[in-house]
């Protein structure tokens, strides 16, 4: 192999395999090694699926020798959030302890797509119990233990696709699978200081995918580039006969090179609680994004945004959970918060629900009318860098912190690319998010992009290796 | 009485009345400072009721979510 294949984006990656000079036995061994070695450092690592992930670079050894390249997936390696189901006797443990030994007998249907894609699965990654769905409060809400950035061992990876962003984030693998419902992706990215997209909602399937809310719940990639966000996400996107809600429109990732001008807005209310060094760090994006296109400032109508959505995140995860609330099996997750905060969601009345589900329909006109006027709006990726790990942090989506983004985006179902931006306090990565209309991921994507051509950030890594 | 105090008046009694339900479904396996965080939970849950409630919608406005009959026959 021709260059260092650790931290190498997938383009890059992609070509020593195409042209041989890499052989995907040979990156599946060195990605497992890491895994094996490394993960447990940052507690970012569930499972390594190291006998599988051989069977499938095996296989892509031999097909790309015979001419038979699928794409730039083909013999790359991956790793997946725990509640993405697989088969073939591989745990899925959502995290929680009370699924520790929980199986499955096939394939989530985004595991199905990367195999078909010729991409191999190395490890299932870690993730805080239950995506975060019962209410947690603080870093250590996993039962393999608080997941740290690779920037700081003192510092939370972010969640609930913690192992996602952390792997990444290490090189342990070049991308991974998360998911979010309310800031799961944008979370760990942000706290590592890697790319991540969340796709817009029903773009890609959610089948066999534990559900946490299932109006909210969206999958995407965790990535060192926007541009390999959009590679993956061409891979898993697409209606599926599985998941009634996948959006028949088909996606293509377009990557060309635009030299187009960007029109950026920034939402009233989007610098609300965050930190002087990451509003420092958004200063500093804003006069890169002025090089690339207008700026200019916007607001959303006056509506319950975090509220609604709130309401239909609680509600849905208490009757996605109803069982183990109701037989107390809550008491055997790992966060002594989440022992008892679900109890309270029986205060959620139906005709609150149907309420904020009816708010929703104007969220969604409101939101486009805003957005239509934009290729992306922009804001701080997250209100602080990545909190101390043995810190209670606040957040949108249980109504301790604003999160207008958080609401808008996830509320409205919209798609979001994350990317790094600076350095903040005590060393740690600060971030930029890029929201856009529905199905509107190329726009978003090609502005990230834009972003990263003119900034060096994506190619900072953390002290990783001794 | 104000307005305002009428309506804290009457969310601190719903708080009350919802509480009261958790509190008899699931009391008997939390303790007291458990409880105390239930409530902190309920008190939460009707402060985001209050705000979606005060929203006025036409009788069109439907919810977000589409209800489609099934046919065996005609699934995919």
């Amino acid at each position: 192999m021709s260059l260092d294949p650790v931290f190498l984006p997938l383009r890059a990656l992609a070509e020593e395999v195409r042209t041989r000079r890499a052989s995907p036995v040979d990156l599946a061994e060195l990605f497992l090694g890491r895994l094996e070695k490394l993960g447990p450092r940052y507690n970012a690592v569930v499972t390594v699926t190291r006998e599988r992930a051989l069977a499938e670079a095996r296989r892509a050894e031999v097909e790309i020798a015979a001419g038979r390249y699928r794409g730039p997936l083909h013999g790359i390696p991956y790793g997946a959030k725990d509640l993405l189901a697989t088969g073939g006797g591989i745990p899925t443990t959502w995290g929680a302890t009370p699924y520790r030994d929980q199986r499955f007998a096939e394939d989530a249907t985004v595991i199905r797509r990367l195999e078909a894609a010729g991409a191999v699965l190395c490890a299932k990654l870690a993730m805080i119990e239950l995506a975060g769905g019962m209410g947690y409060r603080q870093p250590k809400a996993s039962f393999t233990g608080p997941c740290t950035t690779p920037w700081s061992g003192q510092a939370w990876s972010g969640g609930s696709s913690s192992g996602s962003g952390a792997a990444v984030s290490a090189g342990l693998v070049p991308y991974a699978i998360g998911s979010e419902t309310w800031g799961s992706i944008l979370g760990p990215a942000g706290n590592c200081g890697v790319s991540g997209l969340r796709p817009t909602y029903g773009r890609v399937s959610r089948h066999g995918a534990m559900a946490l809310c299932w109006t909210l719940d969206k999958l995407g990639p965790l990535a060192l580039t926007a541009d390999d966000c959009g590679l993956v996400l061409d891979a898993i996107a697409g209606a599926d006969p599985a998941d009634p809600t996948t959006d028949a429109r088909p996606y293509h990732y377009e990557a060309g090179a635009s030299g187009r001008r960007f029109r950026f807005g920034v939402l009233a209310g989007s610098r609300e609680g965050c930190s002087p060094d990451m509003l420092a760090a958004f200063d500093q994006s804003l006069a890169v994004l002025r090089e690339l296109g207008t700026v200019e400032e916007t607001a959303m109508p006056d509506l319950p945004w975090e509220a609604a959505t709130r309401i239909i995140l609680q509600a849905e995860a208490a009757s996605a959970f109803e069982d183990l609330i109701e037989s107390g099996g809550i008491a055997g997750l790992t966060a002594p918060e989440d022992h008892y905060t679900p109890y309270a969601r029986d205060a959620i009345l139906a005709k609150d629900y149907v309420k904020a589900m009816r708010i929703r329909g104007v969220m969604v006109r409101e939101a486009d009318r805003v957005l239509a006027r934009f290729d992306a709006v922009v804001a701080p990726g997250r209100p602080t860098v990545a909190q101390p790990i043995d810190q209670e942090f606040r957040s949108g989506s249980r109504g301790t912190a604003r999160d207008i983004m958080g609401a808008v985006g996830n509320g409205a179902g919209l798609p979001a690319v994350i990317v790094p931006n600076g350095v903040g306090d005590r060393g740690l990565p600060t971030s930029l998010q890029f929201l856009g209309r529905a199905w509107e991921e190329n726009t978003v994507l090609a502005a990230a992009r834009a972003y990263q051509a003119r900034t060096d950030w994506h190619r900072r890594h953390p002290p990783v290796d001794p | 009485m104000s307005k305002d105090e009428a309506g804290n008046e009457t969310a601190a009694a719903e708080v009350a009345a919802l509480f009261a339900i958790v509190k008899a479904r699931y009391g008997a396996r939390l303790d007291e400072a458990q409880l105390d965080g239930v409530r902190m939970g309920v008190e939460a849950i009707v402060d985001a009721a209050r705000l979606v409630r005060a929203v006025r919608l036409a009788n069109a406005d439907e919810p977000y979510q589409t209800f489609r009959p099934y046919r065996a026959d005609e699934s995919a």
